[in-house]
């Protein structure tokens, strides 16, 4: 896949999200939102070194979303404000010296802010930046019980590549999801 | 605990100093983001990385809480641990929790944290109960046997099983002493059990005393109940011991074939197995967790009297504190109960007389036990069949039984014992031993695919593809040698395709078994239907059926041969009833790809019809999908791969030809599947999975007719697939 397929990855519709920003990570400061951010959703701990594993390697494939929001406390005074709502968490390398893979390690959006294509669209930016990576492929892991997450990538092209048998500390098998792109 | 680390501090002289506040202005000097990283800190590091004190990540810290963790010492120390003067409820209590404790190690969780949780495994010398002595001596022992197995037989990975982690096992009895000890203690209950039998036939004269009745009646249970344990724990270990023999110590019975031990194991598995019944109806008579006193009681571990949750933590390596739930005692007793019929089943594998037959043995004992993961039965199954590395049950040879078993799938000419002109022909000779002898190690990696985790035999199955290939290779190359020589004989005769034939058929076997293994674990999409379908309806099934009748018709040939030269014997007439070479299986493979047809068909109906789930923002193509899907089979040259161009074309065809019309797909697909109901019924002697197939068939039979009928009218949703009657063949619903 080519520079020239990558403008074809259009964003999905973001219908009444006008307040909503996507940004690329930019510092350390950000560092605790996005922490308590994916903590809340996952099911397994990650200690701060796992972060900033990803993060301090690959900060160009981590991506975020600003809610810009403005509340209203008296009948002149106005508090705005802008709060992550959204990350995505990713790496890209050689894998056994044959394929560049790209590897979605996290990915979360606040409760609130569900089905609104936010999570389909941070992966979306987190793919095309791999794709100027020149990846040949994009994997991660789910819980075969989170139907969600495997409409969401199973939406985008991605196949159940294979059966992790009590992958995760809780004993639930996981699936690898792969994304072939050449 | 606090005196312990009081006098660890005592014997090793730390020097503690406190660095807090320089590290702290030392930190003055990064900038915002800057991190000190070393290059060998990757992912497995910050993984495996913990926040030390954090409860949810730092095992440690479980054990700092109010209540202290005692040691086995420290629990008889402080009274909380009775040696001696056990009643009978708490010794059943110990039993059955310990059994809870057995499944669940076996089940994968590390023996630390669970079978070792009992404290009195600790120190089996230092109990003066004879009962749970003897009990414990016999548990040390079955996990020292298991643990020989498992190894041994080495199919197993990570999530199977955990490694011991420097625990030492505290026993240093023989198998025959803790045989012994824990049949005295049984017959010592049996002993009192009849002493109060005679005594309440007495009482019978007296009956006033009531209470006194009652009470015996009450341990004449009791001690029933402890019985019966006792009897099931040393019969099980009997067994196990004589399958150690027979793994371990085969010695050669004059080439024959038969095991000296497995009526004995069987005897001592079945007469176990009595007990079950009767160990459920008393579970409840064990002693319960005191919920009250104790917080930790909470029913993930058992709490009571012996048993210790927390006593290994700190054996346990630095990583996130994994949860083990224990399995309760009933689940224990209803998998010990699965355990052992599995256990008499495995020892049927010395009916297996072929390599086919034992590989269908391994194929099927994979994929109709449950749970399948049971690490203990399928490791003792690889070793009764192979006991040492290509010898078939510790004496024969597998390149031997494989030269057999080829004799016997297509006969070809240079195996034939009346062939002296291939016998004479000392090179011919030679590369046949030879083909064998390259043949025995990837037949052998069939068996040992079965063998392990049913997620882990997919990829296994891809990585046999290519030793087959390799294979494969070297039997077109003998065929051709052979034929070379029988070509110049003076009746002239082929030998082409007769062991490439065979490889062929397994290499058709494994691509087929790695495409449903696909449903099973649940790795396709909706969407991937029609191409692994066609796949299997269009391709690998179709060139089994030929395979076999090419097998089955060489076979027909070399016999007609024989015939002629041989008319008039009454030998031959007696051959001609005989059905057809491979006739089970070929029937079996034909309604298996009429089936997949009728699938086939159907969901490319449901594709016209935009019924099937599509990804709709895929940022890959179809055809890479399914080109990445089939990549494990490139590595084979005979069948060639299929390219998705193919694919495409047949599909765009099938449905120009009927005029992008969904019924005349729906009438196509009934034919497939009442085709595949009518094959299934004329298998002699079908097992349960050809009773399900044959269900699913008349099922999706009867609801594609309907579609047809337009009885159902539009379809208004998506389609299921219901995978519950089987794993691979699903039942179409429309809602």
């Amino acid at each position: 896949m080519n520079d020239d397929n990558v403008s074809e990855f259009s964003e999905l519709s973001l219908n009444g999200n006008e307040d909503i920003v996507y940004v690329n990570y930019e510092s350390e400061k950000q560092m605790p939102d996005i922490m308590r951010l994916i903590q809340k959703d996952l099911s397994e701990p990650y200690s701060v070194y796992t972060y900033r594993y990803f993060i301090h390697n690959w900060p160009h494939l981590c991506f975020l979303v600003n809610d810009h929001f403005s509340q209203f406390s008296g009948p002149t005074t106005a508090m705005c404000g802008e709060k992550i709502i959204g990350a995505i968490v990713c790496k890209l390398d050689l894998h056994k010296k044959m394929v560049k893979r790209g590897y979605i390690a996290m990915l979360a959006v606040d409760e609130n802010y569900r089905k609104r294509k936010i999570g389909s669209n941070l992966v979306i930016r987190a793919i095309k930046a791999m794709v100027r990576g020149d990846a040949d492929e994009v994997v991660l892991e789910t819980e075969i019980t989170n139907k969600p997450a495997l409409q969401l990538y199973e939406n985008l092209g991605f196949v159940r590549d294979k059966r992790l048998f009590r992958y995760y500390l809780n004993g639930v098998d996981a699936l690898r999801l792969k994304l072939w792109l050449k | 605990m606090e005196k312990n680390c009081e006098s660890i501090a005592n014997d090793t002289k730390f020097n503690w100093k406190e660095v807090t506040n320089e590290f702290i202005a030392a930190t003055g000097e990064l900038k915002l983001g800057e991190l000190l990283h070393d290059e060998m800190f990757g992912l497995f590091e910050a993984m495996s990385a913990i926040e030390m004190m954090d409860p949810k990540m730092d095992a440690g810290m479980l054990c700092n809480r109010s209540k202290k963790v005692l040691n086995f010492d420290q629990a008889l120390a402080c009274g909380k641990l009775k040696v001696n003067n056990l009643t009978i409820e708490e010794q059943i209590g110990i039993i059955d929790d310990t059994c809870g404790c057995l499944i669940t190690w076996l089940e994968g969780h590390s023996l630390a944290q669970t079978v070792f949780t009992n404290l009195y495994l600790h120190n089996p010398n230092a109990v003066e109960d004879k009962c749970i002595r003897a009990f414990s001596v016999v548990v040390l022992k079955l996990v020292a046997i298991v643990k020989d197995f498992v190894t041994k037989a080495n199919v197993v990975e990570e999530e199977d099983i955990q490694p011991l982690y420097g625990f030492v096992m505290p026993c240093d009895y023989s198998d025959n002493k803790a045989c012994a000890m824990i049949r005295d203690v049984e017959e010592e209950v049996q002993r009192k059990l009849k002493a109060i039998q005679k005594d309440s036939t007495k009482q019978n004269c007296s009956e006033n005393d009531s209470e006194k009745y009652f009470q015996q009646e009450n341990e004449q249970q009791l001690l029933l109940a402890l019985y019966v344990r006792l009897k099931f724990f040393r019969l099980f270990f009997q067994s196990l011991i004589l399958l150690k023999k027979e793994i371990f110590n085969k010695v050669q019975y004059k080439k024959l074939v038969v095991s000296a031990n497995v009526e004995d194991i069987e005897k001592h598995l079945q007469q176990s197995s009595e007990t079950f019944q009767f160990w459920q109806q008393t579970l409840s008579m064990g002693v319960q967790p005191d919920t009250n006193s104790d917080p930790d009681a909470h029913g993930d571990y058992p709490t009571i009297m012996g048993f210790e949750p927390l006593v290994n933590q700190r054996l346990l390596p630095p990583t996130f504190p994994r949860r083990v739930l224990m399995r309760t005692r009933k689940e224990a007793v209803n998998y010990i109960e699965c355990l052992v019929s599995r256990l008499r089943h495995v020892c049927k594998v010395y009916d297996c007389s072929t390599f086919h037959s034992a590989l269908d043995f391994f194929t099927d004992f994979s994929k109709s036990s449950s749970p399948s993961s049971c690490v203990l039965s399928r490791s003792i199954l690889q070793l009764l069949y192979l006991p040492a590395p290509g010898l078939v049950f510790g004496v024969q040879p597998l390149s031997e039984l494989l030269r057999e078993t080829v004799r016997q799938f297509i006969k070809p000419p240079s195996l034939q014992t009346k062939s002296q002109i291939f016998a004479n022909n000392s090179q011919a000779k030679e590369y046949i031993e030879v083909f064998f002898n390259h043949c025995a190690r990837p037949m052998t990696s069939l068996l040992q695919i079965s063998g392990h985790n049913r997620a882990r035999q997919r990829e296994k199955l891809a990585q046999a593809l290519e030793e087959l290939a390799t294979l494969q290779d070297e039997a077109e190359k003998l065929d051709s040698f052979l034929n070379n020589i029988s070509q110049k004989l003076d009746t002239p005769l082929s030998h082409m395709g007769y062991f490439s034939t065979w490889i062929l058929y397994h290499i058709l076997r494994v691509m087929i078994q790695y495409l449903l293994s696909g449903f099973e674990l649940e790795l396709y999409s909706t969407h991937e239907y029609p191409y692994i379908f066609w796949y299997l309806y269009e391709f690998l099934y179709g060139w089994m059926v030929s395979t076999l009748n090419r097998a089955s018709n060489l076979i027909q040939e070399q016999e007609s041969q024989n015939d002629q030269k041989g008319r008039g014997s009454k030998k031959s007439k007696a051959k001609k009833r005989k059905q057809k070479p491979h006739f089970r299986e070929t029937l079996l493979n034909q309604a298996f790809q009429q089936l997949c047809g009728g699938y086939y068909k159907t969901v490319c109906a449901f594709k016209l019809q935009g019924k099937l789930k599509l990804p709709k923002a895929a940022l890959n193509t179809d055809q890479i999908r399914h080109e990445h899907r089939f990549a494990a089979f490139n590595s084979v040259i005979a069948p060639p791969p299929v390219s998705y161009n193919q694919y495409k074309d047949m599909t765009e065809q099938m449905s120009l030809a009927n005029r992008q019309n969904p019924n005349e797909l729906y009438a196509t697909a009934c034919k497939c599947f009442q085709q595949a109901k009518i094959l299934f019924e004329n298998i002699p002697e079908p097992n349960e999975e050809i009773c399900s197939c044959m269900k699913i068939a008349k099922t999706n039979y009867v609801v594609i007719k309907l579609l047809l009928s337009g009885h159902i009218g539009e379809l208004k949703t998506y389609p299921e697939f219901d995978f519950s009657v089987d794993k691979v063949f699903p039942i179409i619903r429309i809602l």
